[in-house]
């Protein structure tokens, strides 16, 4: 999934556009932002058409500063 | 079939846009991950601190870990300070509505927002983090310190404080940042 100008829509009606796109230990991640409230970022596993919000807080900058790294 | 679990969510549209009309909002997405990276530094500089207590480091270890937790402070003071100062010049320029879901006038509060909540909050942190560190630093090292490595520190704290200093007069966007209102403009 490439990372420039798409806007996905989730199963709830959400909308997000990706901000950032980050391979983590084989694994893709995606950082969110919410089209309609741009409060609402989040990172979030992608696996195929399903997406999973992550919430624990270590693997969160685990991820988030593997990002920086690129 | 699919088989979704609780806390997963499935994307069931893909729609292409033009950079145009998200590259607004993908600046504000892209402070935001500035900002959870900064945080991410801290943290990290914060639990490896917490695997050797500073009783059991030496002076001058205890001064090397000041350096990353005062730059990351030193970040996200800049980042707060370029997004509420990129907003401020904005607000005074005509607001017009953009095709989007986002107005103008919402994205700006939006960027204001983030820009207020960073500098609060490295308000909260620098204030907590600062007096915590200095005060477990004299009472660790003061008995033992010597005039040296007390001119040392001195110049160290003296250092950073200009640093802030000079950052609060003059700061530098990222250059990603400036990328994205480069590519905005065009």
């Amino acid at each position: 999934m490439k990372e420039e100008n798409i806007i996905l829509t989730l199963s709830d009606g959400s909308k997000y556009i990706i901000v950032k796109e980050i391979t983590y230990q084989n694994q893709n991640y995606l950082y969110l932002i919410n089209t309609e409230n741009a409060s609402d970022q989040i990172l979030c596993e992608i696996n195929q058409n399903k997406i999973k919000k992550i919430t624990d807080l270590k693997l969160v900058n685990e991820i988030i500063l593997k990002a920086q790294e690129k | 079939m699919n088989h979704i679990k609780d806390n997963e969510l499935e994307i069931i549209n893909l729609e292409k846009t033009s950079e145009e009309k998200i590259s607004k909002l993908k600046k504000i997405g892209i402070i935001g991950l500035e900002a959870t990276l900064i945080t991410a530094s801290l943290y990290t500089t914060f639990t490896t601190t917490s695997m050797m207590t500073l009783d059991e480091m030496e002076w001058y270890n205890q001064i090397a870990l000041m350096i990353p937790t005062i730059t990351s402070l030193c970040e996200t003071y800049k980042l707060g300070k370029y997004a509420y100062n990129e907003i401020k010049e904005q607000e005074e320029s005509e607001l017009e509505i953009i095709d989007f879901n986002i107005t103008e006038k919402n994205e700006h509060k939006e960027l204001k927002k983030i820009g207020k909540n960073t500098w609060d909050w490295i308000k909260g942190i620098g204030a907590v983090g600062s007096i915590l560190f200095i005060t477990n630093l004299i009472k660790d090292i003061a008995p033992m310190i010597t005039p040296y490595q007390l001119a040392g520190l001195i110049m160290a704290l003296s250092f950073n404080v200009i640093h802030i200093r000079n950052l609060d007069n003059k700061y530098e966007p990222y250059d990603e940042i400036k990328e994205l209102i480069k590519r905005s403009e065009k």
